[in-house]
């Protein structure tokens, strides 16, 4: 008798026994530690070994089940009371029509008979004291040994289709009829406890063996008897055997399709898939009977494998692999997009597979997870590998079938989750967007309210919906007029909310600082932190027109186009800078430089790097030369036009979609 | 595995065995109903529908808990309890002792 051992009772010993003594034929033998969580697993050992030697499915699901988790249960709790080292021996003897299980703790023992009956009026309320009056309800017979640290419980095998032909056969020929499992013996005459038998060998194998005798009839006639009767015990013990097949079979689908409906749900229910691996790769290992069992998921940025949900694995095995590793099964699968499913030979040595790995040359089986998304090529996310089966055999055609449709649940898990992550991050980039827009659109100066105090033209395009260019109009004390521009590196939130800080902060320095150059110093101790912490720069020209004075005084950190255009039209004058860009060396000392202003004639012209730069469909550029040709062209002109007469001709040169951010800035005073 | 609890439309506290109700896991059982029942919590159905086994340890507690709802002036019914339970709330009278439906349907209808 072989049946798949589960659990891990690794010293369960399984002996025949020759001759049977006492109708027992085959004894398995185990010893556990006092605890209470593995009273499942060893209920279900022997459960195992019960159903493979043909017992009733219900009597093993109920009386031996309950009696023996009873049994046990008691051992460890009241008989070693939880001492783990103190073991609890269990013995569990196969006979013909029926099992004897033994249960021995290493306790002081108790009388059974001072155990009060729980069903009587008086006992039904107590909370305890169930135990062993299920095991003698339960069992067939029961007795309890050696002081009371043992019981032995038997159960009648539950008359069978074979056993009520053999009972038959004993009741016609007075003959004693055994049938032997799993023995080998030829057919013939041979010695039996209490006399001569006739051995007749039943299945092909020689492996079911047909006893008659010891009994009234002669050798001859018993071998007569024997030879009849051999081919209606095959038959029959065929439909037993089909009848275990099919309901085993039966069972095992019931759980495969239990299976997939408690993947379907847990998946389901969430959309990230790290909370529903260990749920899946629990589920799978169960079913499929491996120890060790993962889910690794593809990592486009980093290119490995990594384990987002693993049972049995440890250490080393948890980290991610990369997908070109030549050494790595489940890399392999990857990236084949094929399963692989090792063989069981514990002495093969696979070049896919070394000691550093970890694959004991045991049972193997990796199927890739593909996202096949419709009229698109298939796109390999990930694979889920299961191995070290318990048990001797490979996992099978079906199992791997049974893997491959997880997978494909798996895999719309995977690709859900990536789309969800995907469509909120656009979402939140868009509302983050649009605030900064709505924040710099506020920021702006107004032009309608700049034209009241003199002659100014402004327009800035964006090149994206957040643009990093800036410009602003102060009116000082003394008919003076503060102008800047500037520009900070960046087009995202981070850039826009320097920005905002930025004209803020100038606007209020500029009022309360006696010279531009002050005012930027000031500025910059104002956002040194944030450039520092953000690693951004700006470039900025500030400049005071002081009509009074005939001067512009100004300064500029970084900024490379200020011109000061002469309304007598002779040649511009480039107002150059005077410190580096704010943020990009340190805290440098902010100088100031001073140039003659005649009122009402000379014009500011200040533009940023998107309008030098824009470039036709030649790539050659619009430069600097073009754009003050184009003011000094349209001089007399109100300053309003003037940047209209400019942005004109960019367009029509270079067109309306740009890189950078383009501003123009014209002030006459 | 484990206990799901929610409230019925008639105030009824249902409890659902997922699995087994045993040693290494019946005081999680008792600690929520208890702790339902010192919040006030009065009518208690315990949904044995999803459950494969029941030691005697997991009855002591069901005994327990419908002795300390009774104490309150509560009511503890049990329901959907497949034929090997049945079996074994026969065998040790508690079938006697508590008020068992076939549904759940039917236990919710009772109270």
């Amino acid at each position: 008798m072989t049946a798949p051992p589960r659990a891990g009772f690794g010293d369960a010993r399984l002996v025949l026994i020759e001759p049977p003594a006492g109708g027992v034929h085959t004894r398995l033998s185990f010893s556990m530690p006092s605890d209470i969580a593995l009273v499942e697993s060893a209920v279900e050992l022997v459960g195992s070994y019960l159903l493979a030697d043909g017992h009733n499915p219900r009597m093993v699901r109920l009386n031996v089940r309950v009696s023996l988790a009873e049994a046990l249960a008691n051992a460890i709790l009241y008989g070693n009371a939880q001492r783990s080292e103190k073991h609890v021996d269990v013995v569990v003897g196969f006979g013909l029509d029926h099992v004897e299980i033994s249960v021995r703790d290493r306790g002081d023992g108790f009388d059974p008979e001072s155990v009060p009956d729980p069903t009587l009026p008086e006992n039904i309320e107590r909370v305890d004291g169930r135990g062993i009056f299920l095991i003698r309800r339960l069992a067939d017979e029961v007795h309890f040994e050696h002081g009371g640290t043992a019981v032995r419980m038997r159960f009648r095998r539950s008359p069978s289709r074979m056993d009520r032909v053999l009972q038959d056969l004993r009741t016609a020929t007075g003959e004693v009829v055994f049938l032997w499992r799993d023995r080998s013996l030829e057919s013939g005459p041979g010695r039996a406890p209490g006399g001569e038998a006739w051995f007749q060998a039943v299945s092909s194998d020689g492996r079911v063996v047909l006893q008659v005798g010891p009994g009234p009839a002669s050798s001859e006639r018993r071998a007569r008897m024997a030879r009849a009767v051999a081919s209606v015990v095959c038959e029959a013990l065929a439909a037993e055997r089909e009848t275990v097949a099919a309901t085993q079979e039966l069972a095992g689908r019931y759980e495969e399709i239990e299976l997939l409906y408690t993947i379907s749900e847990t998946l389901a229910r969430t959309v990230r898939l790290e909370e529903a691996a260990s749920t899946i790769v629990r589920e799978l290992a169960d079913i499929v009977g491996a120890r060790r069992a993962s889910i690794m998921v593809y990592d486009e940025a980093t290119r490995t494998l990594r384990v987002a949900g693993s049972r049995g694995l440890e250490g080393r095995e948890l980290h991610p692999v990369a997908v070109d590793d030549p050494r790595s099964v489940a890399a392999r699968v990857f990236r084949t997009q094929e399963a692989i499913t090792m063989e069981c030979d514990p002495h093969e040595a696979d070049p896919a597979t070394s000691a550093e790995r970890q694959y004991r040359g045991r049972s193997f089986l990796a199927v890739p997870i593909t996202v096949a998304p419709l009229g698109k090529a298939p796109r390999p996310v990930g694979v889920i590998n299961l191995t070290d089966r318990i048990g001797s055999d490979c996992f099978t055609a079906g199992h791997r079938r049974l893997i491959a449709a997880v997978a494909n649940q798996v895999a719309a898990t995977i690709e859900n989750s990536r789309l969800v992550e995907s469509e909120r991050s656009r979402a939140r980039f868009q509302t983050e967007l649009a605030v900064a827009h709505e924040l710099q659109l506020a920021l702006m100066p107004n032009p309608a309210i700049l034209a009241r105090s003199g002659d100014f033209g402004a327009r800035s395009q964006a090149a994206e919906s957040v643009g990093g260019d800036f410009y602003d109009i102060i009116s000082l004390r003394r008919d003076a007029v503060g102008v800047c521009i500037g520009d900070v590196s960046g087009h995202n939130i981070t850039a826009a909310l320097l920005m905002a800080h930025v004209m803020s902060a100038i606007g209020i320095l500029a009022q309360s600082s006696s010279s531009p150059e002050e005012a930027l110093e000031r500025l910059l101790e104002v956002i040194g932190d944030e450039l520092r912490r953000t690693d951004m720069y700006v470039s900025l020209f500030y400049g005071v027109v002081d009509r009074r004075r005939g001067a512009l005084r100004y300064a500029n950190a970084g900024h490379p186009h200020a011109w000061l255009v002469p309304g007598d039209g002779s040649a511009p004058r480039r107002l150059g800078a005077t410190a580096p860009p704010l943020g990009l060396a340190g805290e440098p000392r902010v100088l100031g430089a001073e140039t003659g202003w005649t009122a009402r004639s000379d014009v500011l012209c200040l533009f940023t790097d998107g309008m030098a730069e824009s470039a036709n469909a030649e790539g050659v550029r619009y430069s600097e030369e073009r754009i003050l040709r184009e003011v000094r062209r349209n001089l007399e002109r109100p300053a309003p036009a003037i940047v209209d007469a400019v942005f004109e001709d960019l367009i029509s040169f270079a067109g309306t979609a740009t890189a950078d951010d383009r501003t123009l800035l014209i002030v006459r005073r | 595995m484990g206990f799901s609890t929610r409230k019925d439309a008639k105030g009824v506290l249902v409890v659902e065995v997922d699995g087994q109700l045993i040693v290494g896991n019946r005081q999680e059982l008792k600690q929520k109903v208890m702790d339902a029942l010192e919040a006030g919590e009065r009518k208690f159905l315990i949904d044995f529908t999803r459950t494969g086994y029941i030691d005697s340890s997991g009855l002591g507690v069901l005994v327990s808990l419908s002795k300390k709802v009774r104490d309150e002036g509560g009511d503890l019914r049990l329901a959907g309890l497949n034929e090997d339970l049945k079996t074994l709330f026969e065998l040790t009278k508690l079938d006697t002792l508590f008020a068992i439906s076939d549904s759940p349907a039917d236990a919710l209808a009772a109270f």
